[in-house]
């Protein structure tokens, strides 16, 4: 599903963000970059039933799923502004990616909570 | 846990800056001579190096993203063209023409490294409450 592929996505740019800021004092270090937005996008665009609100649900189990290629990119940063010790590593620009990505990754993972709820609330034919 | 090994290269840090401003004055040591000012030199741990590797690494997400910071190795003074020289005949360890010489420690310098050293925890710190809260909210899917 489509939540799951993004919390890998998040997950995984967590992890490239922790190491970046155990690595803020390091010289010569160049920050790893996390990018899959687009590929995901694309990969929803490629699903069948489109503008059907359950876009992707039939995929699941399929495995011609578009989702299975997202391919998530681990890169090194190789343009952002060099520090005179020669890392590119910015505190503040990972504070911030940082935060902003947990709450995303804790967003995401309400949504799946609340899809699964729905779910269970339908298998028992009644709320809660 | 790569937030952890932040954390300890960063104690590290500290904990040589702290002898290095406990030592500021110290012209006698077991190796002779004043206090050398030592300092820790910080690695990245696995994680792409380069682009060559970074390509072979694509296929291994694993290592790719690096196992966090560790220290690679404490230097010391080398040389003792840095020792600071005070006129002070009085002193034991004065020679003959009444120098001293002194360790190169500037206490500013050691306090400015001491306040980076201690931010750098703080975010380090911080890292590691996001990824137990993430943890934490990521188990929440298992108590439906």
């Amino acid at each position: 599903m489509v939540l799951q592929a993004a919390l890998e996505g998040y997950g995984l740019r967590h992890r490239a963000t922790v190491h970046n800021i155990a690595n803020v004092d390091t010289p010569g270090f160049q920050r790893i970059d996390v990018s899959f937005e687009d590929q995901l996008k694309r990969a929803v665009d490629r699903m069948p039933s489109r503008g059907s609100m359950f876009r992707g649900v039939d995929m699941d189990h399929r495995r011609d799923n578009p989702l299975n290629r997202v391919a998530y990119k681990i890169s090194l940063d190789q343009s952002s502004p060099v520090r005179a010790d020669g890392s590119n590593v910015s505190i503040d620009r990972e504070m911030a990616i940082l935060s902003q990505n947990a709450a995303k990754v804790r967003d995401l993972t309400e949504l799946m909570i609340r899809n699964y709820s729905t779910i269970k609330s339908a298998i028992r034919g009644r709320a809660g | 846990m790569v937030s952890a090994t932040g954390l300890e290269a960063q104690r590290i840090r500290m904990d040589l800056i702290a002898n290095n401003i406990a030592n500021a004055q110290t012209t006698r040591t077991a190796d002779g001579g004043p206090y050398r000012r030592r300092s820790a030199v910080f690695e990245a741990v696995g994680g792409t190096r380069n682009k060559f590797s970074g390509i072979l690494d694509s296929a291994r997400k694993q290592d790719v993203l690096g196992g966090g910071v560790r220290v690679s190795r404490i230097i010391e003074q080398a040389g003792n063209d840095a020792f600071m020289q005070v006129y002070d005949p009085s002193h034991p360890d004065a020679d003959d023409k009444g120098i001293v010489m002194k360790p190169n420690i500037r206490i500013v310098d050691e306090m400015v490294n001491l306040i980076d050293a201690s931010r750098a925890y703080e975010a380090n710190v911080t890292a590691m409450n996001q990824t137990k809260q993430i943890g934490a909210k990521t188990m929440e899917i298992g108590r439906i």
